[in-house]
């Protein structure tokens, strides 16, 4: 009924509903009535007064949003151009720290080759991947040397002159102390120095 | 043929509809609403104030009729045509301006009519009786031609404003833009997010639910 007040059917749907109108009083009335409420309907304002302050409001909000969008344009493509850059320079971080880990484990001695440098040792990556690393060599600790390089034992001058050492004495005392167990029997060698008074 | 369908109202929504085939047939060149809104995307702030001019006034009825309320008939007007300008870079020329206007604008409006706090509002600041108190749109009826005509056509006029104010949401927003506005079914179902058979749908039950009410003023 909705398509036929709007002149929507097709000939054919037409003539049908024509035909069946013509004999079908209740039908006609109930087009009759579609009819006059769409007339009404058609007959109703489609505009209304816009009141001046309702114009105003919306163009100052809209002043507002163009003088927000000019000012956050430049930190806009900023940040569009960081978006851009900061999955080129994660993938370069990434790049490179698998490399350096790579040649850290290529690096690490993984068979007693003491008298190989890293550097000879490490062309063949084919070789990392022949030999597992539970098969490498273990670490030996190397231990600071009791005495001082013999280029630095030449010159004693460096080390008296250092104040830790000047008072190296009272450093071993304390350390006595620190580590002495009050239940220990006194040791003579421990006793504190005189004092002065 | 001078069947009953030849005296059938012409409605606006086949105009609207012959609108649309003469758009798509000369580009959205020849549409100066198109036009228009191409200078707003561009950010010409001038070409955004005649199109509120222009349809501005539409938008606002409409608005009334499906929120109820004049003050927030207005604000949804404001952020509608605030988001016009927000979001003009998503208008495509393809599709007919008033059809994107009115989705907004719809839009909108069903946000207002599903806020919790509306129900509230309108018991605390509105009195029932204010619309009724006021004298209405009156029908230009041309065959309304004595004083008694003119008062029944106004309070006819009442009527129907009241009974479209009582149908649901989605039938009211269907109803105005098909039969007020002039939107074709293809463009109404856009802008509802519907197919156009549930439009023909929404209309018939609009329309049948409006018989009913103004049974006793036909």
């Amino acid at each position: 009924m909705i398509g036929a007040t709007d002149g929507r059917l097709a000939e054919r749907q037409r003539h049908a509903l024509d035909r069946h109108l013509a004999r079908c009083a209740p039908c006609r009335a109930e087009l009759v009535s579609t009819e006059g409420v769409l007339a009404m309907l058609g007959r109703l304002p489609t505009e209304t007064d816009v009141p001046a302050r309702l114009e105003q409001q919306v163009l100052r909000r809209v002043r507002i949003l163009a003088a927000d969008e000019a000012e956050g344009g430049a930190a806009r493509r900023l940040l569009d151009r960081l978006r851009l850059t900061l999955p080129a320079v994660a993938t370069g971080a990434v790049a490179v720290l698998a490399v350096v880990a790579v040649r850290g484990s290529i690096s690490t001695p993984i068979a007693p080759t003491p008298a190989i440098a890293p550097s000879a040792a490490a062309p063949a990556p084919t070789r990392v991947a022949a030999a597992p690393r539970v098969a490498a060599a273990p670490r030996v600790k190397t231990r600071a040397p009791a005495d001082p390089p013999p280029e630095l034992a030449a010159q004693p001058e460096l080390f008296i002159d250092l104040g830790m050492l000047r008072n190296f004495d009272k450093l071993q005392h304390f350390e006595t102390i620190a580590t002495m167990n009050p239940d220990d029997p006194p040791n003579p060698s421990d006793a504190p120095p005189p004092s002065n008074g | 043929m001078s069947g009953p369908l030849r005296s059938g109202v012409e409605g606006r929504a086949s105009h609207e509809a012959e609108t649309r085939i003469a758009v798509g047939a000369h580009g959205a060149a020849n549409d100066p609403d198109v036009a228009l809104m191409l200078r707003v995307q561009a950010g010409d702030q001038a070409a955004f104030s005649e199109l509120f001019a222009k349809f501005a006034p539409r938008v606002l009825q409409y608005a009334r009729r499906m929120v109820g309320s004049e003050a927030r008939a207005e604000e949804v007007t404001q952020d509608v045509f605030v988001q016009v300008f927000r979001f003009r870079t998503r208008y495509r020329p393809e599709a007919r301006f008033s059809t994107w206007l009115f989705t907004i604008a719809t839009n909108l409006c069903l946000n207002d009519l599903r806020r919790p706090e509306r129900q509230l509002r309108v018991d605390i600041w509105e009195r029932p009786d204010a619309e009724n108190d006021r004298e209405g749109p009156s029908l230009p009826d041309p065959d309304a031609v004595t004083p008694e005509e003119g008062a029944s056509s106004r309070e006819l006029a009442r009527a129907l404003e009241s009974a479209i104010a009582e149908l649901p949401p989605k039938q009211r927003a269907a109803l105005l833009l098909s039969r007020i506005d002039g939107l074709a079914y293809r463009d109404v179902g856009d802008t509802l997010g519907c197919s156009e058979g549930a439009v023909k749908a929404l209309l018939f039950r609009a329309t049948h639910a409006l018989k009913a009410k103004l049974r006793e003023h036909m």
